[in-house]
């Protein structure tokens, strides 16, 4: 027992001296944990808290954020670098509000009742916080190789939170999960409501921050010492 | 407890807070058994553990004599029925105490009243359990069965338009299906002399509050009956001097000033008339403590500045 302890042990710090050393390789998929746009940064919150009534809507907006927002952090990082921070924030608003009008059409196509799913909430995506936040990043910065990456892993992480925030919302309000019955007995409607969002994305976030402190303490814990 | 403790101030508050809600909670056993008791027991143990697991999250060390969580948990029994299940005290308990006082840094910095979230959250959730009441001088059993008849209040008559079926004198000692703090106005009333003489809360708040209620139920009557009988109804069926004196008159969030008092009473009063006449529940003093409870400080600045040029203009 006391060797299979050490082993452990002993495994444990090789881990930790591993990810450690790396660092800042992993920091590139940062946008899936330590830089989490809605659980570290705070932004995207309004349609993340109010849209995500379902797993339906959660999964229209992340269909939506690649579509839109991804491909708008792209360009205007690459072609607005010399433009003053004022006329970016026109050209990012205008070329997400150029993209929405096909990826609007398109999702039409799949989810005829679009309007009722995430209603405004789509179409905030065009002036969402965090469009104006990574262009600001990666031009003040200066950062050019890896900023896909980054915002495959940011939208990643906003895609599995919506998506988990809404299959929960969904079972515990309705019972049912993308619209088909599971037998889950339904808490209470109310759960559907913002208000519920705010308190769940709260506590996920608390959570997530204690999680991150945690593994970065442990991580740096020898460096310290 | 030692006076020269920094908790003693607040362990004086909620203790005189809890004094004064002892007739009030005797009432409630004589008209519904001792299940009321129970149910407030559970709430203000659940509560006082989740503040001592809040404590140990932020790594602070727990002083067992904050018992600020009981008054919280107390106040927030009050509004519920006496058949309310055991359960609902703890979730109710978890929101006033984990999510409106913990989660705003403790005691003090909340901005809200954590008995006004907790019961705002149940109705939300629980409309259905939380707004239908037995009849008073029930024998509620402690594990409730499937016979408990329950009714609605007389709010609910109101909010449909119509006129209870109650004497005056019936609504004045509390003979009707309501919450456990809508016992004997002549009992609440007790509770605001000790509260009064302790200086545990200041006459601005509750006086406020009582008037705007009032002046509003008199001149837009939501009944067709005269304007005084709409007052009387208005005022004395429910919760509403129960709340003008433990939900308004709460010291960490009502404001400091004697003026800021008095508009932010009169604002409470007005906007639990509204929550009352437009709002999806029959009660609205726990939504509107939320809307006012936000503009307090804002009040309290605003008083600050006007009184500030006032007194430059006279010098």
């Amino acid at each position: 027992m006391k060797k299979l302890l050490r082993k452990m042990r002993a495994r444990k710090e090789r881990v930790r001296q591993y990810i450690g050393a790396r660092q800042d390789k992993l920091d590139r998929f940062s946008g899936l944990f330590s830089k989490h746009p809605v659980l570290m940064q705070g932004l995207a919150i309004a349609p993340a808290i109010v849209a995500t009534q379902s797993l339906k809507a959660a999964w229209i907006l992340s269909v939506g954020f690649f579509l839109i927002v991804l491909p708008t952090v792209l360009l205007v990082s690459w072609l607005c670098k010399k433009l003053d921070e004022v006329y970016r924030t026109i050209v990012s608003a205008l070329l997400a509000a150029v993209l929405f009008v096909p990826v609007s059409i398109l999702l039409t196509q799949f989810f005829p009742f679009i309007s009722t799913n995430v209603g405004l909430y789509l179409p905030i995506l065009i002036v969402d916080s965090l469009i104006l936040t990574k262009c600001d990043l990666y031009i003040e910065l200066g950062i050019r190789g890896g900023r896909f990456l980054d915002m495959l892993c940011t939208g990643l992480g906003f895609t599995l939170l919506i998506c988990l925030l809404g299959a929960l919302r969904e079972l515990l309000a309705y019972g049912t999960l993308w619209g088909k019955n599971t037998g889950f007995p339904p808490v209470s409607e109310a759960v559907a409501m913002p208000f519920f969002g705010f308190f769940v994305i709260g506590l996920a976030a608390a959570g997530f921050r204690y999680c991150n402190n945690s593994f970065r303490h442990w991580i740096n814990k020898k460096e310290e010492e | 407890m030692n006076k020269s403790s920094p908790v003693y101030g607040r362990f004086s508050q909620s203790r005189d807070v809890l004094l004064a809600m002892v007739p009030l909670w005797v009432m409630a056993v004589l008209m519904y058994g001792p299940r009321p008791l129970l149910l407030c027991a559970v709430a203000v143990l659940s509560a006082w553990l989740f503040d001592a697991f809040c404590a140990k999250l932020r790594q602070e060390p727990f002083d067992f004599h904050d018992i600020s969580s009981w008054v919280s948990a107390a106040i927030m029994t009050m509004f519920m029925p006496a058949s309310a299940p055991y359960w609902m005290a703890v979730v109710g308990s978890f929101v006033a105490v984990v999510i409106a006082k913990n989660a705003f840094g403790g005691y003090g910095n909340n901005i809200f009243n954590p008995a006004a979230v907790s019961v705002a959250f149940l109705s939300l959730f629980w409309p259905t359990v939380l707004y239908r009441y037995p009849q008073p001088f029930t024998q509620v059993p402690l594990i409730l069965g499937d016979d408990l008849v329950l009714t609605t209040s007389p709010l609910e008559s109101l909010k449909v338009g119509g006129m209870p079926f109650l004497e005056k004198i019936e609504l004045i000692v509390g003979n009707y299906a309501g919450p456990l703090c809508g016992v004997s106005v002549v009992v609440v009333l007790s509770s605001a002399v000790l509260l009064l003489v302790r200086k545990r809360i200041s006459w601005q708040l509750p006086v406020s509050f009582l008037c705007a209620v009032s002046a509003v139920a008199y001149f837009f009557p939501r009944i067709h009956t005269t304007r005084l009988d709409s007052l009387f109804i208005e005022v004395f069926s429910g919760s509403i001097v129960f709340c003008a004196l433990f939900l308004v008159g709460d010291p960490v969030t009502a404001p400091k000033k004697n003026i800021s008092k008095l508009i932010y009473g009169a604002l409470f009063g007005v906007v639990t008339m509204l929550f009352r006449y437009y709002g999806a529940y029959p009660m609205g003093a726990c939504f509107a403590a939320i809307a006012v409870n936000a503009v307090a400080a804002f009040i309290d600045r605003k008083v600050t500045l006007a009184q500030g040029r006032y007194y430059q203009t006279r010098v």
